[in-house]
């Protein structure tokens, strides 16, 4: 992950993603499921935020709502730990949500990482970097 | 009305000018591959082919389609046996299509990026195909598929369907 000092802004250069869901039934299955979901737990970390007001919604659309598009990730390269689920079946446990728990802290260690401080609040948007990068009274 | 070529066929709608393109295609000619995901020109899931350059169908009239020559993704064929063309037949391949709702957007973007750069990188397949959302992929077999296209494509040129011309 890279961080621009000057923007703030976090660009995820590369993602290896490690899972244990169960038996691995159908390879191909299991990959595309782990990276839709790292896709997904990348734009809840760093870009997508429902605006509400008063239960209103004020970003209903693509271009307020931001979701990433294919310039917004990397490459993500999957590995099953394969375990076997004696309660499911073939030994199978599931592999469509689980993939999304990760990316956000990962991306908060990864930010600690290389600023030495921590994001408590999602999105990781370059503002509440900057906030982070520049102290507090300093233009 | 309206004349074009659709699909290699000439065509002849009555339609108001100003109905979007979209609708003229799902709802009056029954093409319904050409998906609705936005309405606003942001998902890309409209995409169809005008004289060969991806355009927003949502955000275009009827009357924009005088005279041209118009592929929607039923019209995209690689003259091969199985009836696909060989971006369709790499995303299926590379496990590219999960609900399968942005791949005729993404088909037909691949199809004009291919035309415009026969080998580009993965960098530029993401550049190109950046106008079209995927929620499912995280686009990553996405780019595997049009890279594996383009292989194909340059070893042996696909003769591609009547209606998906070059300008």
């Amino acid at each position: 992950m890279e961080v621009d000092e000057l923007t703030g802004k976090i660009e995820v250069r590369e993602y290896l993603a490690i899972t244990e869901g169960g038996r691995v039934i159908n390879p191909q299955g299991f990959e595309q499921q782990v990276q839709g979901a790292v896709a997904q737990g990348i734009g809840y970390a760093l870009m997508e935020q429902v605006t509400l007001d008063k239960g209103e919604i004020l970003n209903p659309n693509f271009a307020n709502y931001l979701m990433p598009t294919s310039l917004d990730l990397p490459d993500i390269e999957s590995l099953a730990v394969e375990t076997v689920e004696p309660t499911g079946p073939f030994g199978m446990k599931g592999i469509g949500e689980v993939g999304t728990n990760a990316p956000l802290p990962a991306i908060a260690g990864a930010i600690e990482d290389a600023l030495g401080v921590r994001l408590t609040q999602s999105p990781f948007t370059a503002g509440r970097v900057l906030s982070l990068l520049v102290p507090k009274g300093q233009e | 009305m309206v004349s074009f070529v659709l699909n290699g066929k000439e065509v002849e709608v009555d339609t108001p000018p100003d109905r979007r393109v979209v609708d003229l295609l799902r709802e009056d000619l029954g093409l319904t591959g050409t998906k609705e995901g936005c309405g606003a020109g942001e998902c890309g899931a409209c995409t169809i082919l005008v004289d060969g350059v991806s355009r927003l169908s949502c955000l275009m009239l009827a009357a924009q389609l005088e005279g041209r020559q118009v592929t929607t993704i039923e019209g995209l064929r690689g003259g091969r046996e199985a009836g696909l063309h060989p971006v369709q037949e790499a995303m299926v391949d590379c496990g590219a299509v999960q609900c399968g709702f942005c791949s005729p957007g993404m088909a037909l973007s691949a199809v004009h990026l291919l035309k415009r750069n026969p080998d580009p990188s993965r960098t530029e397949i993401r550049e190109g195909m950046s106008g079209n959302l995927c929620r499912c992929t995280g686009y990553v077999k996405i780019v595997d598929a049009v890279e594996a296209a383009a292989r194909k494509m340059r070893s042996k040129p696909a003769g591609t369907a009547a209606g998906d011309t070059a300008p």
